[in-house]
């Protein structure tokens, strides 16, 4: 009579030699790492890249891939299609208030034009005469 | 059967130290059931022994995360365990069919089972044909001897789910290997 451990061990016993080999691999890897310790930090990196690759990518492709074909579309319909018809009116007034404040710009500055030249034609206010004459002007009234 | 004193005196801290002396001892003691373990869920050998070798150098990488040092067995082959999950995920093979939370009696004897010569080929055959969620259990169990509390937490399942699969998984074995037989 064997148990169930006896029966399974005594089925894969030819594979000792094997795992004999394997032990010593992982010996002589930590008697002397093949890259160096120093660079631990690189390799654990490139380990996190890889398990992210196999964990999340790798076991469902056909998921990543329809994902990436739906963001092709969607780029492409982006790309493709003109500025949306909601913006244009926006952007017609945008540009009509810029013409607008232009324009009153123009008209503000006419008008000061005018103001000035207004202003040259009126003859500039006499230079007040002498204290004598004011005085006697003072006394005649 | 692994005694408890045996479990104690496993060099984990001489490990833990660099001591490549330890390593082998620690290897070499869990060489074997880790590989059944692995080889009876995954079916190919190369695979295996290539999981075998991940698993041994994700524990020298690792085994500063470890806590308890008692708890070395059924860390490293949570490890295995994790590794044969990604194995799986990668070529599809998995189907962890739930049957049900029924609870079986407290912690069993992994001896009970005793099965006689010509009864072993039939077992073997029976083990292949159980679902790969009951036969992981069922390896655990049979090869390691872990108790149910470390099967739990090896695969990572509530120990109701663990004792109902070990329950199913003895009762079809059982049956199958009775069945061939008569």
């Amino acid at each position: 009579m064997k148990t169930p451990k006896e029966i399974l061990f005594g089925r894969h016993a030819p594979a000792e030699p094997k795992l004999d080999g394997i032990r010593a691999l992982v010996l002589d890897e930590l008697a002397d790492p093949p890259a160096g310790r120093t660079d631990e930090r690189a390799r654990s990196k490139i380990d996190f890249v890889a398990t992210l690759w196999r964990e999340l990518i790798a076991p469902w492709p056909t998921a990543w891939a329809g994902l990436a074909a739906v963001w092709a579309v969607i780029g492409w319909f982006s790309w493709s299609e003109p500025m949306p018809r909601a913006q244009e009116p926006v952007h017609a007034q945008t540009r009509q208030a810029a013409r607008n404040v232009f324009a009153r710009l123009k008209e503000q500055r006419e008008l000061l034009a005018h103001e000035l030249e207004w202003a040259a034609l009126e003859p500039p206010p006499s230079p007040p005469g002498p204290r004598s004459e004011i005085l006697s002007t003072i006394r005649a009234v | 059967m692994l005694l408890a004193a045996e479990q104690t005196t496993l060099p984990v801290a001489e490990a833990r130290a660099g001591d490549a002396q330890a390593w082998d001892a620690l290897f070499r003691r869990f060489q074997m059931p880790l590989y059944v373990y692995i080889v009876e869920l995954v079916r190919d050998e190369q695979t295996s022994l290539d999981i075998v070798q991940e698993t041994f150098l994700s524990a020298v990488r690792h085994l500063r995360s470890l806590r308890n040092d008692e708890k070395f067995g059924s860390w490293l082959f949570s490890i295995a365990h994790q590794k044969i999950i990604q194995f799986w995920r990668r070529h599809r093979q998995v189907s962890f069919e739930e049957i049900g939370l029924e609870q079986a009696a407290g912690d069993p004897d992994p001896s009970e089972l005793l099965i006689d010569k010509e009864n072993q080929e039939k077992f073997l055959a029976c083990l292949d044909r159980l679902p790969p969620s009951q036969r992981s259990i069922v390896l655990l169990h049979f090869v390691e001897e872990f108790s149910l509390d470390e099967i739990a937490e090896i695969a990572e399942l509530p120990l109701g789910t663990v004792k109902s699969r070990l329950f199913y998984a003895k009762r079809a074995l059982r049956r199958n290997i009775r069945k061939e037989s008569s």
